[in-house]
This record gives structure tokens, sequence and C-alpha cells, in this order.
């Protein structure tokens, strides 16, 4: 097999096929911290794309309630166990993963380690919400962070991976990445429904149609992306947790580009199961309220612990320029490819002709009213 | 004193050739079956290089034309869609081993312990080939995700092909296949299998713009899904043949040049027929023997000719499907 790089791996590693990044490479970053699993991302991808016949099962985009929460279920320990347990070490001031991958760890008689879910996996989308990592006793119900009791949510959609499972397994090449966006696409025209890809990817973001006896996945909504406008689930996100752009490698960072300042500046933006080599573009913020620092590693890789600490930095007022970054989320739906602190006020986002496409204040201004009126002679209940 | 020096000697002597001696016993039996294990290894090798550099005609169970392993006789009229017909009956079997599949990742790797027996006959007009393999489960279902269903094939090539043309043709060799689907086949015989089939007790409130396709519920039922909301169903919309809820014909006409290339004909004129009775499927693949889609690369076939041919089945509960199947080597085609 042909060697490619991985940067969230750090290392060379076997792929089916040679190194072909597209030109630019939609991604986003989705902060955990901030997702209060309304589903409202679920819902607008399910009414925009999945809401035929023999689509009843599909969520291109779920979330899911961590640590016991999966859509199909045990999508994620599932592949993890197969795999056995991995190394990563640290050489010199980076992390390099010394496990095996999927596509390394596959009998030679397959293309990628896998497996086909059931469709009792299939049956409990919601299984697991809102539970803790363990029982909820008095003893230990107490506030304090990282808590002893803990959960977060897990937004998930197609990660629209620089080195998909999907594309890699489909003996028919059905399944194609985009050279202008890297959005990848399932050929509705050419898939014979073999169920390769639904198999090969470990994040399960394949599915299988069953009235069309084809598979479907996620398709980033590249209608509007051509636009320049961001997808239905990260422009409807109530908690604004969601940052839609263009990322570009290690090397070719552009500090201005908040999704480049996300995951390679700051390196708040972490990848969802690196070590499984599929250099996912959707990246994540972890929770740092989660008391098992261990959990969040095996989920986002070693960046973790420093993730966090950037992060908290942020929320504690010590680093302007993140907090401003982390204000554009969900602040426009429009795809900026630059943003500007401006002054210490004000962040701005631009689109890639440099329109200005959002400006908005870093704390947002507030009337405090005196709790008594004076004139009306009442008592206010709220006074910001 | 001399005599006993001279016993003591000889018994050391002794002492060697049986420690020699010992040592050769136990080597002895090793060594015979290390070499009779390589021997063996060798030749079974050396055959499986011959079969794939110029595959031997494959020993039948009848007697058929000259050097070909598989006729086509001459029929008064095939019966494209009958595999009962006493027609059949008339015409010789040959025996086609099934291999595995090491070519293409996935592979399969297990092969079908019996041959695949192959029976073909034409009218002028039509070609047509019966194929019949034991399979202890007829899987004609293919909506749940690991659902897989039973399938066959026959490709049709020209001859002399090189080697490689048995992987579904070449750029210069484009392959003929008739694909015979078990799912496609129950779609037609009784109603397109919808989703209730598989899941009786499914309950939606309703469907946009399908309404009209759930109005009885009750499997199987007849496709009802009005045009305007095909937009709905993704492959049916795009016009993939896989995803037509209504088929004419369980056999679907391809053509192929080499892995990953097959490509639905566009005349579907194909016909054909199986059934599965007593773990045992039977099955008809014909195709008219003028070529509806010449231009598209559709072979033409001839009497008195010679093609190559092979024969592939995908058996559906043990997962096969795309590369995941059973095809033979590549064999000839003698046409009466």
């Amino acid at each position: 097999m042909p060697k490619v790089y991985n940067w969230q791996i750090g290392r060379e590693m076997d792929y089916w096929y040679e190194e072909s990044r597209p030109r630019r490479q939609a991604a986003a970053v989705f902060d955990t911290n901030k997702c209060i699993a309304c589903q409202t991302c679920t819902v607008a991808c399910k009414t925009t794309w999945t809401s035929g016949k023999g689509q009843e099962y599909m969520y291109w985009n779920n979330v899911e309630t961590k640590p016991w929460g999966s859509y199909p279920m045990g999508w994620d320990v599932n592949i993890l166990k197969m795999l056995g347990p991995q190394r990563w070490s640290l050489e010199g001031e980076r992390y390099v993963y010394r496990g095996k991958t999927i596509f390394e760890a596959a009998a030679q008689s397959e293309r990628v380690l896998g497996y086909l879910p059931s469709d009792l996996d299939y049956a409990y989308p919601n299984r697991g919400e809102d539970e803790t990592n363990e029982i909820v006793v008095e003893e230990k119900f107490y506030l304090r962070m990282p808590h002893d009791l803990w959960f977060f949510y897990l937004p998930r959609i197609c990660n629209h991976c620089t080195y998909p499972a999907c594309l890699a397994s489909c003996p028919r090449l059905s399944i194609y990445k985009r050279p202008e966006d890297g959005i990848v696409l399932v050929d509705q025209a050419r898939c014979r429904g073999y169920r390769e890809c639904v198999q090969a990817c470990p994040y399960k973001k394949v599915f299988y149609n069953h009235v069309t006896r084809i598979s479907e996945k996620c398709v980033l909504c590249y209608p509007a992306v051509e636009k320049g406008i961001w997808p239905r689930c990260m422009r409807t996100c109530i908690g604004k947790i969601r940052m839609f752009g263009y990322l570009n490698t290690p090397e070719k960072a552009d500090p201005e580009n908040p999704l480049d300042f996300l995951v390679h500046v700051k390196k708040v933006g972490l990848p969802l199961l690196p070590q499984l080599g599929l250099e996912p573009n959707i990246y994540y913020i972890p929770p740092i309220h989660v008391g098992n620092i261990n959990f969040l590693r095996m989920l986002f890789g070693p960046g973790v612990d420093q993730a966090i600490q950037t992060y908290n930095k942020a929320i504690a007022g010590r680093d302007l320029e993140l907090v401003a970054a982390l204000l554009l989320n969900v602040s426009t739906d429009r795809i900026m490819t630059k943003f500007k602190v401006i002054g210490s006020s004000e962040v701005a986002g631009y689109d890639e002709n440099g329109h200005e496409v959002v400006r908005i204040p870093l704390k947002e201004p507030a009337v405090v009213r005196p709790f008594y009126d004076e004139r009306l002679q009442v008592y206010r209940h709220n006074i910001t | 004193m001399a005599e006993r020096k001279r016993r003591r000697a000889l018994l050391r002597m002794g002492a060697g050739i049986s420690k020699s001696a010992r040592v050769a016993d136990r080597l002895f039996l090793p060594v015979v079956a290390g070499a009779a294990l390589l021997t063996m290894l060798l030749t079974v090798f050396h055959r499986q290089i011959q079969e794939i550099v110029s595959p031997s005609p494959q020993p039948s169970g009848e007697q058929q034309g000259p050097r070909a392993d598989v006729v086509a006789y001459t029929v008064d009229k095939v019966p494209i869609s009958d595999p009962d017909s006493p027609v059949w009956d008339n015409i010789p079997h040959s025996r086609i081993s099934l291999a595995d599949q090491s070519i293409i990742k996935p592979l399969k790797l297990n092969v079908p312990a019996e041959p695949v027996k192959v029976k073909a006959a034409h009218d002028g007009e039509w070609i047509g080939f019966l194929l019949e393999w034991p399979d202890s489960k007829a899987d004609t279902q293919a909506i749940k995700v690991k659902e897989f269903r039973d399938a066959c094939a026959v490709m049709i090539t020209s001859y002399p092909s090189p080697p490689e043309a048995r992987f579904m043709g070449t750029a210069n060799n484009p392959a003929t296949i008739l694909h015979w689907k078990a799912d496609w086949q129950i779609d037609i015989e009784e109603g397109f299998q919808d989703l209730e089939k598989a899941f009786p007790n499914v309950s939606v409130d309703m469907y946009p713009l399908l309404k009209e396709s759930i109005r009885d519920g009750k499997p199987p039922k007849t496709v009802d899904i009005p045009e305007f909301a095909r937009v709905r169903l993704p492959g049916t919309w795009a016009g993939n043949p896989v995803s037509q809820l209504s088929k004419a014909s369980p056999v679907e006409k391809i053509v192929a040049k080499g892995p990953a290339t097959i490509t639905t004909l566009p005349t579907q004129d194909a016909a054909g027929w199986g059934r599965w009775r007593d773990g045992v499927w039977r099955v008809v693949l014909a195709k008219k023997m003028k070529a509806s889609d010449g231009q598209a690369g559709e072979m033409v076939i001839e009497r008195g000719q010679t093609y190559s041919v092979a024969f592939t089945v995908w058996f559906g509960d043990g997962g096969d499907r795309g590369s995941r199947k059973n095809p033979s080597m590549l064999h000839t085609l003698y046409v009466e």
C-alpha cells in the first residue's frame, strides 16, 4: 500500500491510494463545552436530507452523550476493541502514534479493519442520553472541576476525512473526495450497495438506504458550501458551538484563518479518534469538566491536556484572541477565511473576497437598570 | 590381554556405529515426511500456476463439443425464463469449478465444495445459460444493513483473450456480463420488497410527499410512489439501476472493461429466471445473440464461433457482494 503522511498521528502510514489532498479542505471545530444536546442540528439535517422512505434510521448528524451514548450502538468501543490497545510516544515536542491504524491493522484479505452494525445497533439513536459516568451517589455529588461525575455531549457528522476509509474500501470506486473542497460523496448513480463503506467507516457515518438499496452519507450541504454558506447543521446551532471553514495543513497554517487558528495555532481543536488514521476534519474542543482525562485522551488523542489548559486560560480572560475566535462560532452563516480582533473590543470575520461578513463585540453590551425604579415606583425582576 | 583390548576397541566402535545409526533413525522419518510434503506443495503450486497461465478444459460429466468447456447447443426455442423447462433436460452439462477471489481486495478466500453445473443453448436469436449450484439457503432480500442477496453471473468475452480478461474483461476485450440478482427477481415476482417487508412493525406518521406510497402498508406490495416524490429516494432519482423500484428483468446486462468498470448497458433486454428448490439454485440467464448495444461493447454471439466465458456465484448468507465472490476460471464456449 502507498505511504501517505497523516499529521494528526505525526507519521507516515499505509493508505489504499496515494496522498492526494484537495485544493482546500472544508472543516469544522465543535466546542463540546457549549453543546446542550438540543438536537437542532440533528433535526435540521434530518428534515433537509433524510426524510425519505428507507432513510428512517439515518442520522447524518447525531448528538450522543458520552461516555455511554453512541449511535450506532458501540461504534467507538467496537472499533477500538477490534484494534486493541495501541501506543502514542512523545518524540521531542510532538506525539507520534506508534500503534496501528485501521488501514494497517486490516486482515490480508481486506482493505480496512471494520464491521457492519446490525439493525439493533441502529435502533437506539439516543441511548445513554444524560447518563453520568457513574451512578450518582451523595458523597460525590458536589461541584468541583473537573467533576467526579460527568457526561458531555458529542455532536457527530461525517468527518470528511483526508484519508476516508469509505473511499478506500469501495471496490466500485463510487466514493470520491472533491478536489475543490475535500467533501466526500457517494455517487448515487454509481453505488451498487455493497456496503463495504458502511463496514469500513469507523465513525459509522455511511448508511445503507433500505429502499434504494445503496449507501448514502452526509454531503456537508455542498450546495450551500459552494455558495459560501455554512452547512445546515452548523448554521442552526443553538448553542453556537460550531465554526465552519477551510483548514490548511499545519505547515501552511494561517493564523488569521479561524480554523487554522483554533486547530494549529492554539491547538484547542482536536480530531476524533485520530489513532484510527483517517485524518478526520471535524475537530473538537474537549470538555474541560471531565474527571477522567484518559477517556478524553482515548477520544481526542494526546493533545487533550494542552487543549484544556489553553481553553481554561481563555475562560479566565487571559487569551483575548482565542475568546474572539470562539465568539465567531455561528455568528454568521457566511464562510469566513479570515478573522481579526479590532481594537480590544470587537472581532470581525471576512469571507474569501475580503468582505467583512460579521463584526461582534467581545463583551456583549449590557445596561444595568436600578432594581427599584423611582419614576415608575416598581421593583424590577430583570435588571440587565 | 590383547584379546580384551581388541574386544574393547570393537565395543567402542560398535557404540559409535549404533550412535550414528540412532541419529539416522531419528532423522529418517522427519526428512522423508518433509520431502513428501515439499513435493506435494510444489506439485499443487505448479498446477495452480499452470491453471492460471493456460486454463485446461475442466473434466466434465458428459461429453461436449470439440475442445470447448461449454457448448451452446442448438434448440428450437431457448426457455429464456424457465429453469424447469424440459428443453434443458436434453442438454448435457459442464461442471465448472468455482475459485476464490484473491486478486481485488476485499477478497473471498473460501471456495464452495461443489462446482456449478452449466448448460448452454441457443436458437439463433437467444443464447441462454442454465446455472445450477447448491446453496442451503435462498437469500432473496437485501433490505437490512446486513442482508445480502444470492446472485450469479455469466461473463462472455472474445476468444482468445489474455488471462487478465477473467477479471471482468480488459480495455481491449470488453466483457458482456449477465448478472442475475435474487432480490430483483422477488421484486418482480411479489412486487417491490419495501421497507415493511424487513420491518413489519415500522410506523411512520407520514413521508413528505410520499403519502400515497403507504396506502395499505402490507408487504409485499407494488410500487406506488408518485413520480414527483422520487426526489426523496436519491438513488432512484439519480437513475441508479439498483434503486429502480420496478424492474423489468432479474438479469442486468452489463459491459465491463476490467475491475470496477461495470456499466449497465442502455438497452436492458437480457432475460432470465431463478428457482430455488431443495437446497439448489437453478438460474437461467439469456441474452440476444445480436448485440443491441454493440457500440457500447456488447458481444455479438455467432454460430460456429468460440468465446471466452466465466461464471460467478455470490452466496448472500456468506456476506458475498461485489468482489466477495466465487468466480470460475476463464473457459471456452463454443456456439453450435
